[in-house]
C-alpha cells in the first residue's frame, strides 16, 4: 500500500521540483541595447536584431509590428547577446517594422526601421483596365492603373516610371507616367470613332499584356423612314416593309447593332399601331401587315427618348366595293361571297367576315369567320338563337351591310 | 442426417437394432424441435421473390431514395447531424438514424445502392421470421405460425409498403417489434431476467429504426400482450377461460405488476435514451409546418385513387376474412388484442369516418399518415390469416366444408381465395410498373457534372419535375438545392407555410405549390438558387417570365435554366450547432444496440435455428387451442360476408364503368375526349371523332399540333363540366366548361361541340380550323445575335476580371409608389441605355417614416426581363406576403397561379428605393411581333398581333401601361394570350381595361433609383445628355377610360421552342 503511494507521489513531487528550479533560474531585470545600427533594409535580404547585455542569462522577447502582421520572437542569450532573426516571410514585404523588447512584461527597449523594395529583382507589373467599353465622344474615358512591384510583390518606390500605351486605328500614343502612392495611372479619353483600343503598360523593360476596350457608337441622331410593299391594296395579308436609314450617331458612326427602333403606325382612326424592329449595320427593317379595308398609315420611327424619324404616310385602296349574301335552310344558314379581289381573283382564305346579330336592335353576338375559297358561312344553330326574328350587320374588308329583318321558326 | 441414417441401416442388418435407433430417433424428435419446413419453405420464397423485385421497384419507391440520401449523409459525415443539401440547411436528428446508418455502414463496402438492397433483403428476413415469431406466440402452434409465415411472406399491405411505399425503416421496427414481443410475453409470464434483456434488446433496436413504431406499438401492440399474458396467467389459476372473471384478472394483474411495471419503465427509459438527440431537436425545433395533405388522410369513398392505395391494397384479401380476424380475436384469451385491432381498423379508414379525427386528435391527424394503422392491422391480422389457411388447408375448417359442402366446393375455394391472395401481391407489386409514380428514371450523371463544372455547385439549384429521384440527385453531389424531401425538417417559412411536398412537384399542389414556386422563382437571390433543372417543360414559362434564361439542354433531356444576378454562396454557412454528446449519442447508439441485441440473443438464435440444444417448450406453447371444430355459423357469416363484400364490389365496378364508358353518352365521349388530349393521347382522342367525318388521324395531329401556346402546351385540365344544351336521339350540342391550370394563371374556357349517335356509340363532331394562310412561302429573316465567351481562359480559377463585362447601362425613367385595391404597388418604366442587351433585376423597397424597411421584393412578371439596346420596358413590383404565414387566413381552396396574398402593410409607406442591376442577356429577345390591329370599344381592347418572324411565340404577354390626363404612368396591367402567334400568322386578343378611379399615386420620384449600384441618372446623362420626354408622349394612346386617359401596348414574347 505505502509503495503505491510513493509511486504515485513521486512523479508530482519531481514536477514541482522542476517547476520551481526553472523559476529559479528565470530572468533578472537587466539592460539591452540595440547593437544593430542598420536601419533600412532591402525587401528579400534577411534581418537580424542584435542585442548587447552585460548579463550572461536575461533573455527577453522581440515583440514585432509589421505591416504583414504582428509576431513575438524568442532568442537566447550567447554570451550576452540576443540575435533576433525576423522570420523570413516578414524579410520579403516592405514597409515599417515596430519592434519592442519585452522583459518581464515590460518593454526594455523600442524602436523602428523600413524595409524598401528590392530594385536588383525583376519588375513586375499590375495592370487594371476599365471599363472595358466606352462611347465615342471626347468625354468618355477608361483607366489604365499600373502597379510596378519586385519580384517579392512589393509596389516600387514613388516616382518609378511606367510608359502607358494605347493604339486606335493607325495612332500609337505613349505617355510617361511616375508612380503617386504605389500606382501610376492614365485616363485614356475615347475617340469619335467606334472600333477597339489596344492599352498596355511597361516598366523597366517588363511589359504587360495586352489590354482592350471596345469603343462603342454614341446613341444614334434623328432618322428617316420609308416603306416598300408588294401592292397598294388593303387585302389584309401582304407585308408592308418599313426600313430605316442608316442611323448614326453625332460623330457618323454606324450605331450599334441590335438598337431597338419602334415604327408607330397611326390610323385615320387615330389608332396606334406599333412594329419593332432592331438595327443591323444601321438600318432597322420591320413589318406591318396590310390592313383589311380602305386605311391611310402614318408611320414614324423612334428610338425612345433619344432619336426619331419623319414621318411618312402610307394609303391602302379597298379591296373590294361590295360583296354578295345570302340566307338557306329557313334563315339559319348565312353565305358570304364569294368576295373577289382588285383582279377579280378569289381573295386568300383567312379574310376576317364579321357577322354582328341584332335583335330588335339590341347587338346579341358578333360572330367573326374566316373566307375559305372566298366564301364564309354562319351558321344560327335553333338551340342558340331561339328569337322569332333577327337582323344582321356583315363586314369584311372595310364595307358593311345590314340585312333585312329575318323570321325563323321556333319549336 | 437421413443420409447417416440409412447407411447405418444398410451397415446394420439387424432388427433390434433397427428398433434400438427408431427408438432414439423418436427421442430425439421428441426432444429436438424439428425445423419448421413451412419457415423455411417462407424464407425461401420470400427472400427469392422479394430480393428479386426490389431490384425493379425499390429506387421508383417514394422513399427508398431519401433513406439512400439520409445514408449518404452519414457515410460522409457520421457524427455530423447537420446536412446542407437540402432547405438551407437541416439537422437529419429529425429521423431515428438505425436503417441509414446501417446502408451507410454497407455503403463503405459496395456503394449506396448495395447498401440499400442489403438493408432491404435483411428487412425481408426479419419481417418473416417475425411474423413466424409473433405467431408463435399468439397460436403456440407451429404449423400455424410456418403457414402464417407463408402467407405474410405474400401479404398485401407487406408488398405495398416496401415495393410501393419502400418505407424500410418501417418494415425493420415492425419486423423487430415482432421478434420482441415473445421474449415480453415470456418475461411477464415467467419472469426470468434473461427475457427481461432479450426484450428490451430488441425493442432498443426497434426505436433506433423507426420512433412511431415502439410509440404506438406500445399502445397498439404491447398493451395487448400484456393483457393476454395477464389472461393466460390467470388461466393457470383456473380450468378454463370462462373461469377467468375481472376479479382474477385484476389480481394477476397485481402479481405480475412489478414485471410489468419494470418492462415499461425500462422501454419508456429506452424510448428517451435511444433517441435521446431526437427528442431534443423535436423539442428544439418542433415541426412547424403546415399540415400536406396526405392521401391517407382521404375520404376513400369520394377519393378512390386513395382509398385503392390506403385501404384496399394493404387489407387486401384479409378483408374478406375479417369476420374470422375479429371472431377469434374477440375470442377471451385475445380480447384486448380485439380492441387494439379494431382501434387500428378504424383508425386506418382516414377521413371515411370521423373517428380517427376524434380519436387522435386534429394535431395528431394531421401529421401522421394514417395508413401505418392499417398496416399494423394487416399485420397483426397475420396470424389469425395463418390460422385459418392452416384450417382451410388440412384442419378442421376443410373437414367442416367438406362434410357440408363437398370437396369440389372445398377445392374451389380454395382455389378461388389462393388466386385472389396472389392477384392481390402480383398487382400490388406490378402497380407502380403500370401506373408509374415516380417520373422516368433520369441518369443523373449530366446533372453531376454539370454542378461540377465552372463552380456550378457554389450556388444553389431547383430541380423541378423529379419526383423522389431529386434525392438520388442530392446524393450524388455537394451541390445545394432549397428544396428537399423531407418535409418535417424545412425550416424555411416560404416552405413552412406551404402544404406542399416539394417546390419541385408544385403543380400538383395547386396555387400554394406554383404560388410557392413562383416567390423562390422572383426573389431567388435571397436563397442563391441560380440553376433550375427543369425535367417538366409545364414550368418553362414561368421560368421564362420570372426572368430565367436556358442555357443548355442536358444530355439526358433535362434543361437547365439560369438567373443572373446572383451571388454565390458564403464560404461558410449557418448551421444550428448540437453538443458533443447529443452527436456522440447519435452516432453509437443505434449501431450499438444492434450490436447489444445480437449478442443477448445470438446464442437463443444458434440455438433455434441450428436446433444444438433442446431448448425448453415455451410457455404460450401451453395456450394453443386445437383445431378440432370449427363453427359452422362462423362459416355461414363468412359466406355471408363474402357476398355482401361482392355484392358492394360488383356495384362499384359498374358504377365506374358508367362514369368510365367512354362513348355510352354525350357528356362521356366529350370528357373523355378531354381527358385523352389532357394525357396527350391524341390517338384516343381522335378515335372520338366522328369517323364519318373523315378526319385522319394526321389531320387531326396536325391540327392539334399547330396550336401552341399557354393552353395546348403547358395547360393542365383541373376541372371539366359538362352541360347538355339541346338533345335529341341521335344528336347533342354540348358545352365543356373546362378550367385549365397553367404556371401563369388560370383559364377558363367554353368549348361547344356537337355530338353525334353512330352505332350505339357517341362521336364528337371536328371542329373548325383557321383558315388564315400566310403570305408567303419561304422568308428569310435577319437578326442580330449575341454570345459571351464567359472565361476566355481556360482555368478553374474565378474569370479575370478583364473578362467580366461591364453591366449594361439603365435608366429608371420613372418610378410611382401607388395605391390600388388597398395594395402598395411600385411601378414605372425603365430603359436600357447601353449598347449590350440587358438582363434587368428589378428590386423594389418600401420604407416607413423612421426608415424601416416595410416590405420588399422583386418585379415578377410584368416586366420585360430581356431587352435589347434602347429598348424600353414597364414594370411593376407587388409586395408578396410569404403566402398564409397567418394561421387565420384562410386558404383557399382552388388554385390560382396569379394570386397571391399581398404583404399586410400596416403603417403607410413615407418613401421607396428601387435597386435595378443590367447584366448582359443573350438570348430570348424576341420583338418580331407587331400589333397589326386595334379596336377600342365598350371598355375592350380588341387586337390583333402579327409574327413577322421565323419562330413561333408561344406564350405572348402584353403590358399594358395606364397613364393619366397629364400623361403621367398610373398603373401598369399585364395579359397572357392563351394561345401562341405562328410565324406569319395573326393571332387576337380580347383585353378589358381596368377600371382605376381609385388608383392614386403617393409618390412619384426617382430619387433613390439606383442602377448598378449607382444613383440612377448619372451615368445616364452622360450617355444621353438630354432626354427628349415629348416624344415620349406621342407613343401613347388616347383612350376614354376609368380614371385614366392613355394607354401604352408592350410585347414581351416567350419562344417555348427556339429553332
Amino acid at each position: 500500500m505505502m509503495k503505491k503511494v510513493l509511486y504515485s507521489a513521486l512523479p508530482f513531487c519531481c514536477f514541482f521540483l522542476f517547476v520551481f528550479a526553472v523559476a529559479k533560474t528565470n530572468n533578472a531585470d537587466a539592460t539591452f541595447r540595440l547593437q544593430t545600427t542598420q536601419n533600412s533594409f532591402t525587401a528579400g535580404t534577411p534581418i537580424a536584431l542584435t542585442f548587447a547585455t552585460a548579463s550572461k542569462t536575461a533573455t527577453a522577447h522581440l515583440f514585432v509590428i509589421h505591416s504583414y502582421g504582428k509576431t513575438l520572437l524568442t532568442s537566447q542569450n550567447i554570451n550576452g547577446q540576443l540575435v533576433f532573426h525576423i522570420p523570413a516571410i516578414y524579410c520579403i514585404k516592405t514597409g515599417d517594422f515596430s519592434w519592442f523588447l519585452i522583459q518581464n512584461n515590460k518593454t526594455v527597449v523600442s524602436g523602428t526601421f523600413v524595409t524598401t523594395p528590392n530594385n536588383t529583382t525583376p519588375t513586375l507589373l499590375e495592370n487594371y483596365l476599365g471599363p472595358p467599353s466606352l462611347l465615342t465622344g471626347t468625354e468618355h474615358f477608361t483607366m489604365m492603373v499600373a502597379i510596378p512591384t519586385d519580384s517579392y510583390d512589393n509596389p516600387k518606390d514613388n516616382n518609378t516610371a511606367v510608359y502607358i500605351k494605347d493604339q486606335f486605328l493607325e495612332n500609337i500614343t505613349t505617355t510617361e507616367k511616375k508612380t503617386d502612392f504605389f500606382i501610376a495611372w492614365k485616363n485614356i479619353y475615347s475617340r469619335t470613332k467606334s472600333g477597339k483600343m489596344l492599352v498596355s503598360t511597361e516598366c523597366n523593360n517588363t511589359a504587360s499584356k495586352e489590354f482592350e476596350t471596345d469603343i462603342q457608337p454614341s446613341p444614334g441622331k434623328n432618322f428617316t423612314i420609308n416603306y416598300s410593299r408588294n401592292h397598294k391594296y388593303a387585302d389584309g395579308n401582304q407585308i408592308t416593309l418599313l426600313e430605316t436609314s442608316i442611323i448614326r450617331d453625332s460623330y457618323g458612326n454606324i450605331v450599334g447593332d441590335g438598337t431597338m427602333v419602334t415604327f408607330q403606325v397611326v390610323t385615320t382612326n387615330d389608332i396606334l399601331l406599333k412594329t419593332y424592329a432592331a438595327t443591323i449595320n444601321g438600318i432597322a427593317i420591320a413589318q406591318i401587315l396590310h390592313p383589311d379595308h380602305n386605311e391611310t398609315f402614318t408611320v414614324k420611327g423612334y428610338v425612345t427618348g433619344i432619336a426619331e424619324s419623319n414621318s411618312i404616310k402610307i394609303d391602302y385602296l379597298a379591296l373590294i366595293k361590295t360583296f354578295n349574301y345570302e340566307f338557306t335552310e329557313g334563315n339559319r344558314k348565312i353565305t358570304v361571297g364569294p368576295v373577289r379581289s382588285f383582279m377579280n381573283q378569289i381573295v386568300p382564305d383567312g379574310i376576317k367576315v364579321e357577322l354582328k346579330i341584332y335583335h330588335k336592335n339590341n347587338l346579341i353576338e358578333s360572330k367573326i369567320v374566316e373566307t375559305a375559297k372566298g366564301i364564309a358561312n354562319f351558321y344560327l344553330l335553333a338551340p342558340f338563337y331561339k328569337e322569332k326574328e333577327y337582323q344582321f350587320e356583315i363586314s369584311t374588308l372595310g364595307i358593311t351591310q345590314k340585312t333585312a329583318i329575318k323570321k325563323y321558326e321556333t319549336n | 442426417m437421413q443420409i447417416k441414417f440409412l447407411t447405418v441401416l444398410l451397415l446394420f442388418p439387424n432388427k433390434k437394432f433397427y428398433y434400438y435407433i427408431y427408438q432414439n430417433i423418436n427421442f430425439i424428435a421428441l426432444a429436438k424441435e424439428k425445423t419448421n419446413k413451412y419457415l423455411i419453405v417462407a424464407l425461401l420464397i420470400g427472400v427469392v421473390f422479394h430480393s428479386s423485385a426490389i431490384f425493379f421497384t425499390l429506387e421508383s419507391t417514394y422513399d427508398a431514395l431519401i433513406h439512400m440520401f439520409f445514408a449518404q449523409h452519414y457515410a460522409t459525415s457520421w457524427f455530423e447531424p447537420w446536412n446542407y443539401s437540402w432547405y438551407t440547411g437541416f439537422t437529419v436528428m429529425g429521423y431515428p438514424p438505425l436503417v441509414h446508418q446501417a446502408i451507410g455502414l454497407l455503403s463503405l463496402i459496395g456503394g449506396l445502392k448495395f447498401g440499400l438492397f442489403t438493408v432491404a433483403i435483411i428487412g425481408i428476413i426479419l419481417f418473416i421470421t417475425g411474423v413466424y415469431r409473433y405467431t408463435l406466440m399468439i397460436t403456440g402452434d407451429r404449423n400455424v405460425a410456418g403457414y402464417a409465415a407463408i402467407v405474410a411472406v405474400f401479404s398485401s399491405s407487406f408488398v405495398e409498403t416496401l415495393h410501393i411505399f419502400g418505407q424500410l425503416p418501417s418494415i425493420v421496427g415492425v419486423s423487430v417489434l415482432m421478434h420482441c414481443m415473445p421474449e415480453i410475453y415470456l418475461w411477464i409470464k415467467t419472469g426470468r431476467i434473461k427475457y427481461f434483456f432479450r426484450s428490451l434488446s430488441l425493442l432498443a433496436v426497434t426505436i433506433t429504426s423507426h420512433h412511431v413504431t415502439p410509440i404506438f406499438g406500445m399502445i397498439f401492440f404491447i398493451f395487448p400482450l400484456i393483457g393476454t399474458v395477464i389472461m393466460d396467467a390467470s388461466r393457470e389459476q383456473v380450468n378454463s377461460y370462462k373461469e377467468v372473471k375481472f376479479k382474477l384478472f385484476l389480481f394477476t394483474f397485481f402479481k405480475l405488476f412489478k414485471r410489468i411495471a419494470s418492462f415499461g419503465a425500462g422501454s419508456l427509459f429506452l424510448i428517451v435514451f435511444c433517441i435521446f438527440p431526437y427528442w431534443v431537436n423535436s423539442k428544439a425545433n418542433p415541426i412547424t409546418q403546415v399540415p400536406i395533405p396526405h392521401g391517407s388522410r382521404d375520404n376513400f369513398l369520394e377519393v378512390t385513387s386513395s382509398g385503392l392505395m390506403f385501404f384496399v391494397i394493404p387489407w387486401g384479401v384479409l378483408f374478406f376474412i375479417l369476420p374470422y380476424i375479429l371472431y377469434r380475436y374477440y375470442s377471451k384469451r385475445y380480447i384486448c388484442f380485439g380492441l387494439s385491432i379494431s382501434l387500428l381498423i378504424v383508425l386506418g379508414t382516414g377521413g371515411t369516418t370521423p373517428i380517427p379525427i376524434k380519436v387522435l386528435g386534429e394535431t395528431a391527424f394531421n401529421i401522421l399518415t394514417l395508413d401505418r394503422f392499417t398496416l399494423w392491422a394487416s399485420i397483426m391480422s397475420l396470424p389469425m390469416f395463418g390460422e385459418f389457411t392452416y384450417r382451410l388447408v388440412e384442419g378442421d375448417l376443410k373437414t367442416a366444408i367438406q362434410s357440408r359442402f363437398g370437396n369440389v366446393y372445398h377445392r374451389i375455394l380454395g382455389a378461388c381465395f389462393a388466386a385472389f391472395f396472389l392477384f392481390f401481391a402480383g398487382f400490388t407489386i406490378t402497380l407502380g410498373y403500370f401506373r408509374p409514380f415516380q417520373p422516368q428514371k433520369i441518369n443523373t450523371i449530366p446533372l453531376v457534372n454539370f454542378l461540377n463544372q465552372d463552380q456550378h455547385d457554389q450556388w444553389r439549384y431547383l430541380p423541378l419535375g423529379f419526383g423522389d429521384q431529386m434525392a438520388t440527385l442530392s446524393s450524388q453531389t455537394k451541390a445545394k438545392t432549397v428544396d428537399g424531401n423531407y418535409h418535417s425538417a424545412r425550416r424555411l417559412p416560404e416552405l413552412t407555410s406551404r402544404a406542399i411536398e416539394r417546390l419541385e412537384n408544385s403543380k400538383f399542389r395547386g396555387m400554394e405549390g406554383i404560388g410557392s414556386l413562383q416567390q423562390f422563382l422572383t426573389v431567388p437571390e435571397k436563397y442563391n438558387l441560380k440553376y433550375v433543372f427543369s425535367n417538366d417543360k409545364f414550368y418553362d414559362p414561368i421560368l421564362y417570365f420570372c426572368g430565367w434564361h436556358r442555357l443548355s439542354l442536358l444530355e439526358n433531356g433535362i434543361m437547365v435554366w439560369e438567373k443572373l444576378n446572383v451571388a454565390p454562396l458564403p464560404k461558410v454557412l449557418p448551421k444550428d450547432e448540437v453538443p458533443l454528446y447529443l452527436k456522440l449519442m447519435w452516432g453509437i447508439i443505434p449501431i450499438l444496440t444492434v450490436i447489444i441485441a445480437f449478442v443477448i440473443n445470438i446464442q437463443s438464435i444458434f440455438f433455434k435455428a441450428l436446433k444444438i440444444k433442446d431448448e425448453e417448450k415455451a410457455d404460450f406453447f401451453k395456450f394453443a387451442v386445437t383445431y378440432t371444430k370449427f363453427p359452422f355459423k362462423v362459416i355461414t357469416v363468412l359466406h355471408l360476408w363474402v357476398a355482401l363484400l361482392l355484392g358492394v364490389i360488383g356495384y362499384g365496378m359498374y358504377e365506374i364503368y358508367l362514369v368510365n364508358a367512354t362513348q355510352i353518352s354525350p357528356t362521356n365521349v366529350v370528357k373523355s375526349y378531354y381527358d385523352a388530349l389532357d394525357f396527350k393521347y391524341y390517338e384516343k382522342a381522335h378515335s372520338y371523332i366522328d369517323p364519318k367525318s373523315k378526319l385522319s388521324i394526321s389531320q387531326f395531329m396536325l391540327e392539334t399540333s399547330v396550336a401552341d401556346g399557354i393552353l395546348n402546351s403547358y395547360a393542365k385540365l383541373d376541372a371539366i363540366d359538362i352541360k347538355v344544351i339541346n338533345s335529341s336521339e341521335s344528336r347533342a350540342t354540348i358545352i365543356a366548361k373546362t378550367k385549365w391550370i397553367t404556371p401563369l394563371e388560370i383559364i377558363n374556357k367554353d368549348y361547344y361541340h356537337e355530338t353525334i349517335k353512330r352505332n350505339g356509340n357517341w362521336y364528337i363532331l371536328p371542329q373548325k380550323q383557321p383558315l388564315d394562310i400566310p403570305p408567303d412561302q419561304f422568308l428569310a429573316a435577319n437578326t442580330t445575335e449575341y454570345f459571351k465567351q464567359g472565361r476566355r481562359k481556360i482555368t478553374t480559377q474565378q474569370t479575370y476580371h478583364e473578362d467580366v463585362l461591364k453591366q449594361p447601362e439603365l435608366e429608371i425613367l420613372s418610378a410611382k409608389l401607388i395605391q390600388y385595391n388597398n395594395e402598395y404597388i411600385i411601378i414605372g418604366e425603365l430603359q436600357n441605355i447601353d449598347n449590350f442587351p440587358a438582363d434587368v433585376v428589378l428590386k423594389s423597397t418600401l420604407y416607413n417614416h423612421q426608415d424601416k424597411i416595410l416590405a420588399t421584393f422583386n418585379a415578377k412578371d410584368v416586366i420585360k426581363h430581356k431587352i435589347m439596346p434602347k429598348e424600353t420596358t414597364s414594370f411593376k413590383v407587388n409586395f408578396e406576403e410569404i403566402s398564409w404565414l397567418k394561421k387565420e387566413v384562410s386558404q383557399p381552396t382552388t388554385f390560382n397561379p396569379k394570386e397571391f396574398t399581398a404583404k399586410d402593410i400596416s403603417e403607410i409607406p413615407a418613401n421607396f428605393d428601387i435597386q435595378s442591376a443590367g447584366n448582359v442577356a443573350i438570348t430570348d429577345f424576341y420583338i418580331q411581333v407587331a400589333l397589326s390591329d386595334l379596336v377600342i370599344e365598350n371598355n375592350h381592347l380588341k387586337g390583333t398581333l402579327f409574327n413577322y418572324g421565323i419562330q413561333e411565340v408561344t406564350v405572348p404577354e402584353l403590358l399594358i401601361s395606364y397613364y393619366n390626363d397629364k400623361q403621367e404612368l398610373l398603373y401598369v396591367d399585364h395579359y397572357f394570350l392563351r394561345e401562341g402567334v405562328r410565324v406569319q400568322r395573326k393571332q387576337y386578343f380580347d383585353y378589358k381595361l381596368l377600371d382605376l378611379t381609385h388608383c392614386r399615386i403617393i409618390i412619384s420620384s426617382l430619387a433613390d433609383c439606383y442602377v448598378n449600384g449607382l444613383p440612377n441618372g448619372d451615368l445616364a446623362r452622360t450617355i444621353i445628355p438630354k432626354r427628349n420626354k415629348e416624344v415620349e408622349k406621342e407613343l401613347l394612346q388616347k383612350v376614354k377610360g376609368k380614371g385614366f386617359s392613355y394607354i401604352k401596348i408592350e410585347m414581351n414574347n416567350y419562344i417555348g421552342n427556339p429553332k
